[in-house]
């Protein structure tokens, strides 16, 4: 059986814009809302959001290649950098033609692509913004960082994204396709998805915080970030010396097919997500430890999700941790599936569970093991990461610690 | 009624200043400074895309059409030559409408 | 292809030549030339006036709840409900999540422009809740699942010209790991003001001018750039030994697949064609197979110098400098399609092999030694065609080729 593991970690989240900052504010269970610098918010009703503070990509990038990156590539390409410095990977050892990167968005360079409409309209075509418009500017960007010339491609499956980019890297080592993937997201906080949110009325105003599971949640902030991980054969690994934090052990997916912005109450779907990644992972229910929930602290998400832990999970459900680390990053759309799997990797590798924070009362429906407000220490044997997204894709991913190889840790 | 030649190398300059976000301002750039060549060798270091930028605010700025032809490039050596390619293509619109 | 083969059982075509996949090979056999006046939107001062645009008459009865959608949704749809039924003729509720979506496209809708001016000119609380449904992405694969209560995996491939191949690599990924048993893979665009208006910018697009007429003509001496096209098109596929259903068509089997990255510069090319030159060695190294048994290639060449020039050098590259492996374009007839057309290619590539004749490259008048190739100029020719390549190249570097047979 061909074991996929990961060997790479490399992320910038609200809460902390390096691996290892990630570790210490998801330990401490840091919130990073707060009000919205990247665009004027005055005439927005919702002003708060997630935001990765001072980027400063001057530090990374030169100001002739900045002139026409977008936020989303500056950001994508700055966690690939510590993702394959952390994998200690020199892609001039390997066969390019057996390395690709598969990227989950929901947006793309949008920030780029509404300064274009604005100018636009003001009659003056800025060119230089289009090119990291589309979205696959960000994966070709990657590719040519990397010299990459396997398989590159974008999912865009909206909050699911950065699931199935990482799920499907997974698929394509095991079939032998590549030898080395890069996988990830990244979306970045942006005028036009807070109007659209906003009409929507699922984000949190003024003194309100995102407080998944709780009884008077109302919503989430939006976030951005990216993260990028590193997926080899474990053979692969194992002949390079590489370290490794734990198996990719498999994933399950299911769509909703009822409504393209609301779930299945039933959470059915999501359900059937879960317990495919537990068969296809080959893995028995009762060795999951943790799982990071989609935990969008909707009315309508967080019991969905309860109910499709507990349809999957049977009385074990009652035995699992669950948090909602969007409570902490709020939700980073593209990027999420993408944080939230290295979150939990992080978490196995270090040997904690990180909180759902803004927990301040239980709500009778909602009635499984939050890990309210405080991270705890704690062995996760193994794990899932879901993502139900809009339009109704719902994924889960399965990892687990790494039964032969040594395992990845930094003093910390 | 045409533009002399320092105006139209004056607006030249002021677009690529402006557009291409080079952190220079107008009077930084010489009139016989190569656009397209290495900064390192005293070039301005533009390249294809910044080379379609210029395009089409010239194009906005005086009514032009300028064509993606072979010895495009020459024209755009420097502001010197870009502004006398400019002249030409008024030239010529100016004869066709008459 | 591995153990499992898999086969192409239905296919579902929204295209300039009009609805259905009947007329699609009839304008290929023909050799149709699809562009008109735009009237859909003003061009301004855009110097490319034509376009390969699909009239909404012709899209048939469409539920009027549907009339509203952004136009490219509903041509995904069509084309996707063509598939599907061609190829079962009833789904059953047990077999909903045993089907997988995966659609390929490359930019957003015009819809999506107008929620950027609501934004601009009236601020952010006048947008419209409707918003989401109309500009992401998972809309196109969602509004499938949605109408025909699919509940297998639905993913949208945002990954530009050819997302069509990217999506089609990621559904044989999934038939072969058996967590479906039938994928439908979809390819839609549609052309918006923004992508015209840019693409002109950039000299991407044919010109009028005043001694020449825009037009598309891929491998011709004096081709200029694209004519912008738009549609669907849409293919199921099936692991053979799941074709159980009695009368069932095999369109082709497809034999091989390869999906590349030049590495080369952001929304370029590499001019050595060497993404292209990789899915193809790639494609045929899956298919066992070797460059000199390919009967027919349905071409990327989109009549700009960047794509025609790289494919031929591709070509030259893998398969020998003066070789005449029929190569053709069919965005000579439809224009650059965009995510849809790197399905639209698999599909001439399709009923080549069924049909037995080389869809031509139309608008060839004079030849350019630069792309010595046998395009099969202006009229289709009957051969048989045992074995086809399919390809597909994007502006940034993504690069895809499809092998496929005549299914024994």
């Amino acid at each position: 059986m061909r074991r996929v593991v990961i060997t790479g970690i490399g992320v910038l989240t609200p809460i902390g814009k390096s691996k290892n900052t990630f570790v210490k504010a998801l330990k401490e269970g840091r919130s990073g809302v707060a009000p919205i610098t990247l665009f004027d918010t005055s005439k927005h009703r919702y002003k708060l959001a997630a935001e990765v503070k001072e980027l400063n990509p001057e530090k990374f990038f030169e100001r002739k290649d900045l002139r026409r990156m977008d936020r989303a590539s500056q950001m994508i390409l700055i966690a690939a950098r510590e993702a394959v410095a952390d994998a200690n990977l020199d892609f001039g050892n390997e066969d390019a033609n057996r390395c690709g990167v598969f990227l989950g968005t929901t947006l793309g360079g949008m920030i780029s692509g509404e300064k274009y409409h604005r100018m636009a309209q003001r009659n003056k075509l800025r060119l230089s913004l289009l090119l990291d418009f589309a979205p696959h500017a960000i994966a070709d960007r990657v590719a040519i960082a990397y010299k990459l010339q396997g398989a590159s491609s974008i999912f865009s499956t909206a909050c699911a994204s950065g699931g199935h980019s990482i799920a499907y890297a997974f698929d394509t080592l095991c079939q032998q396709k590549a030898d080395v993937m890069l996988a990830g997201g990244v979306d970045t906080v942006a005028e036009f998805t807070q109007a659209g949110f906003g009409s929507l009325q699922t984000l949190i105003t003024g003194d309100d915080q995102i407080r998944p599971f709780d009884k008077n949640r109302r919503g989430f902030a939006l976030g951005e970030g990216a993260a990028i991980l590193v997926l080899e054969t474990e053979a692969h690994a194992q002949a390079r010396g590489a370290k490794i934090y734990c198996e990719f052990g498999g994933y399950g997916v299911s769509s909703d097919a009822q409504h393209m912005t609301a779930p299945d109450k039933e959470g059915k779907g999501a359900a059937a997500a879960m317990l495919s990644a537990l068969k296809h992972a080959d893995e028995p229910k009762e060795n999951i430890d943790y799982i990071n929930a989609h935990g969008t602290a909707t009315k309508y998400n967080d019991l969905m999700e309860t109910r499709a832990i507990k349809r999957a999970f049977g009385s074990h459900a009652y035995q699992l941790n669950i948090s909602s680390t969007k409570s902490m990053i709020g939700h980073t759309l593209g990027a999420a599936g993408s944080i939230e799997l290295a979150a939990t990797a992080l978490a196995m590798n270090h040997g904690f569970l990180p909180p759902t924070i803004g927990y301040e009362t239980p709500d009778p429906e909602c009635d499984l093991n939050y890990v309210p407000n405080e991270s705890r220490p704690g062995r996760i044997r193994a794990a899932l990461s879901n993502s139900f997204g809009f339009g109704g894709a719902n994924i889960s991913i399965l990892i687990r610690e790494s039964k032969t190889a040594r395992i990845h840790s930094d003093p910390h | 009624m045409i533009p002399t030649k320092e105006e139209i190398a004056d607006k030249v300059k002021v677009i690529i200043a402006e557009r291409l976000n080079l952190g220079l301002s107008p009077d930084q750039i010489g009139n016989d400074q190569v656009l397209f060549g290495p900064s390192e060798a005293g070039g301005l270091g533009l390249d294809s895309i910044e080379a379609l930028e210029i395009v089409v605010a010239l194009e906005d700025a005086f009514g032009i059409h300028i064509e993606n032809d072979e010895g495009i490039e020459s024209r755009f050596q420097s502001v010197n030559t870009l502004s006398d390619y400019v002249i030409e293509l008024l030239q010529d619109k100016a004869s066709e409408e008459a | 292809m591995q153990t499992k083969r898999i086969i192409i059982t239905g296919v579902g075509v929204v295209s300039p030549f009009g609805t259905g996949k009947e007329a699609f090979i009839n304008g290929i056999e023909t050799g149709l030339y699809c562009a008109q006046a735009i009237t859909r939107f003003a061009t301004g001062a855009v110097r490319s006036k034509e376009a390969c645009l699909i009239r909404d008459e012709n899209l048939g009865d469409i539920d009027p709840r549907l009339a509203r959608l952004p136009a490219v949704y509903r041509y995904g749809l069509v084309a996707a409900e063509e598939a599907l039924n061609d190829s079962v003729i009833n789904l059953r509720e047990e077999e909903k999540d045993r089907l997988g979506i995966f659609y390929g496209t490359a930019c957003n809708t015009e819809q999506s422009v107008q929620y950027h001016l609501t934004l601009t000119e009236r601020g952010p609380n006048s947008v419209s809740p409707l918003m989401f449904q109309n500009t992401t992405y998972m809309a196109g694969p969602g509004i499938i699942s949605i109408r025909n209560g699919i509940t297998g995996p639905a993913i949208a491939i945002p990954g530009g010209y050819s997302a069509g191949l990217q999506a089609l690599d990621i559904a044989v990924s999934y038939l072969l790991s058996g967590y479906i048993d039938r994928a439908l893979i979809v390819g839609a665009e549609e052309v918006t003001r923004l992508q015209h208006e840019a693409l002109s910018s950039l000299k991407l697009l044919s010109p009028t001018r005043n001694d020449t007429e825009e037009i598309s003509r891929p491998f011709d001496a004096d081709r200029d750039g694209m004519v912008l096209g738009e549609g669907a098109g849409a293919l199921m596929l099936e692991v053979s030994g799941n074709a159980k259903e009695p009368g069932k068509k095999v369109y082709a089997e497809l034999v091989g697949i390869g999906i590349t990255h030049d590495a080369y510069r952001t929304a370029d090319v590499s001019p050595d064609g060497r993404g292209l030159e990789h899915s193809m060695r790639a494609a045929l190294t899956n298919a066992d197979e070797d460059p000199q048994s390919v009967d027919y290639i349905a071409a990327a060449a989109n009549s700009t110098r960047i794509f025609d020039n790289a494919e031929v050098a591709a070509i030259q590259k893998l398969f020998g400098l003066g070789n005449k492996t029929p190569v053709s374009s069919i965005k000579s007839m439809i224009g650059e399609t965009s995510a849809a057309g790197a399905i639209f290619n698999v599909v001439a590539a399709v009923f080549a092999i069924a049909n037995s004749f080389l869809p031509p490259t139309i608008n060839y008048k004079n030849h350019d030694p630069e792309c010595d190739v046998d395009c099969v100029p202006n009229t289709a020719r009957p051969q048989v065609v045992k074995f086809a390549l399919a390809n597909a190249c994007s502006f940034g570097g993504s690069c895809g080729t499809v092998a496929l047979k005549a299914f024994a």
